[in-house]
């Protein structure tokens, strides 16, 4: 018997590429024969773990284990609906599409063909392991039988890699570093940020800064959070865009704060890490952001933007506070550590695969 | 639980207790920046237009370059292996002929990429100046 792993696009260092080859790692571990398929890689740090969709012909006998890691509409999901073997979807949630609206046509009409094919779905896996319960719950109203949650599966250790010595050198000065990791996308809201840090710098505390990272994955809104950016002249706002990972490392060890306002997490895979770099959270209650944080971080229900800068303010401010939230983060973080993930996975998929 | 916190840790609770004493007459203050954040989603429709032309832009560049070698998806089809072979060997036996055009086409699509861009450039420039009138 074989597991194989199939995705439409894999690339280097986002959650769900991370995921498959978290899993793949896993499965090996405990002996299983394993192959990744994709519909699209580049990346050249990746391309031998890799290889293409079109190349599976024939090779998936009945007795063989289809693990379909879903996140996005794709032609891959009707083909995957036909197969004849152990079909097992991994989903990791798709955006709905009314975040697009206004922005790109494209992804509107990508993300609504990505949910109604989540529909026909129903019935036709075997098993379906979500990376949440909120993921779970969507499953399960689209009828959805057998499901089990169980987390992304996260290697910390990579984190323990030694971050950008210029990065800390440039940002750890006496500036209280406010930081957002996500791309660009509409339902990451990160206008709200940017005008949270804005309330907050204007009234509150002039000496900040706002550090945003992640890749710009929806030009015109991109271009929109410019213009904001521009007429409110806040100043201190840094977008490096996508960046090394040991420039991310550093970005972490100097942030005060991470702050996230986005309206649709599957997951949100940055709460962790901030949470591992001991950098407190205050983040907005929506879709599985208070899941993920459970007793960990701060979540707020409305977006009240000067009680927002005043959280920010306590936090930043008061020390004992800051404690108190850190300590809460590592006991939630012990929930995600690999060993414990990685247990439940494999016993999870056990369920179907054949003893 | 709290109108505006949700009571999830000990922390939560020192927050909403200070919080309290720190954000009376701020409420005002406020109302600004909470309209900034409708504003923008508001303003999305107006916009709609130009944002869409520059992302067409985007998309065009990513498939300025027609490839002549094309994935080959035989899965799911009856006889799909041999249908998967007579596909790639006709594709060898007319490469001769096609590639050329696809070359001629390719140059083409890149100038025609080239000249709208600095179309959407001067639109832009010009729509600058008809607001600053």
């Amino acid at each position: 018997m074989k597991i194989f792993q199939i995705v439409s696009d894999l690339s280097y260092g986002d959650a769900v590429s991370n995921d498959v080859f978290a899993v793949d790692d896993v499965l090996k571990e405990y002996g299983y024969d394993t192959e990744i398929y994709a519909g699209f890689y580049s990346d050249k740090r990746i391309k031998k773990k890799i290889k293409p969709i079109n190349s599976i012909y024939n090779k998936i006998s009945s007795e063989d284990a289809v693990i379909y890691h879903l996140c996005i509409g794709t032609e891959i999901t009707d083909w995957f609906k036909k197969l004849n073997c152990i079909k097992i979807l991994r989903y990791h949630n798709i955006t709905p599409p009314e975040f697009f609206y206004g922005y790109n046509d494209k992804l509107i009409e990508i993300t609504r063909f990505g949910r109604q094919s989540v529909f026909e779905l129903a019935g036709n896996v075997d098993f379906a392991i979500c990376d949440s319960e909120y993921n779970r719950q969507e499953l399960i109203d689209c009828g959805f039988k057998n499901t089990s949650s169980i987390p992304v599966i996260i290697k910390f250790d990579d984190y323990r890699q030694k971050p950008s010595e210029e990065i800390i050198k440039r940002y750890n000065d006496d500036k209280k570093n406010i930081l957002f990791v996500g791309r660009s996308a509409p339902n990451k809201k990160i206008e709200d940020i940017i005008i949270a840090f804005d309330y907050y710098k204007k009234n509150i505390n002039n000496n900040c800064r706002l550090i945003l990272i992640g890749s710009d994955s929806v030009p015109s809104y991109t271009e929109k959070l410019e213009e904001l950016i521009n007429n409110l002249g806040t100043g201190d706002i840094i977008r490096p865009g996508h960046i090394k990972f040991d420039e991310i490392l550093g970005f972490y060890k100097s942030a005060d704060l991470f702050l996230c306002m986005s309206e649709h997490e599957g997951f949100c895979v940055p709460l962790l890490e901030a949470m591992y770099f001991d950098v407190p959270v205050i983040a907005y209650n929506a879709a599985a952001v208070p899941e993920t944080l459970g007793k960990g971080g701060i979540v707020f229900k409305n977006k009240n933007f000067a009680k927002i800068g005043e959280i920010m303010n306590l936090i930043l401010n008061d020390e004992k506070l800051k404690d108190v939230i850190i300590k809460n983060q590592r006991e939630r973080l012990r929930d995600f550590e690999y060993d414990k993930v990685k247990k439940r996975f494999v016993e999870s998929i056990r369920e179907v695969l054949p003893k | 639980m709290n109108d505006f916190l949700l009571i999830n840790n000990e922390a939560a609770e020192i927050i909403e207790k200070k919080i309290k004493k720190k954000y009376i007459n701020k409420e005002n203050i406020s109302e600004k920046w909470d309209n900034m954040s409708k504003d923008f989603n508001m303003r999305k429709d107006a916009v709609t237009e130009i944002k869409n032309i520059k992302d067409m832009l985007t998309e065009m560049s990513n498939n300025a370059d027609i490839r002549t070698v094309r994935q080959l998806i035989p899965f799911g089809e009856r006889y799909g292996k041999i249908r998967f072979f007579l596909r790639r060997i006709i594709r060898k036996l007319i490469k001769w002929y096609i590639e050329p055009i696809v070359s001629d086409q390719n140059k083409y699509n890149n100038e025609t990429l080239a000249v709208l861009k600095e179309l959407e450039k001067r639109i832009e420039v010009l729509e600058r100046n008809a607001e600053k009138l």
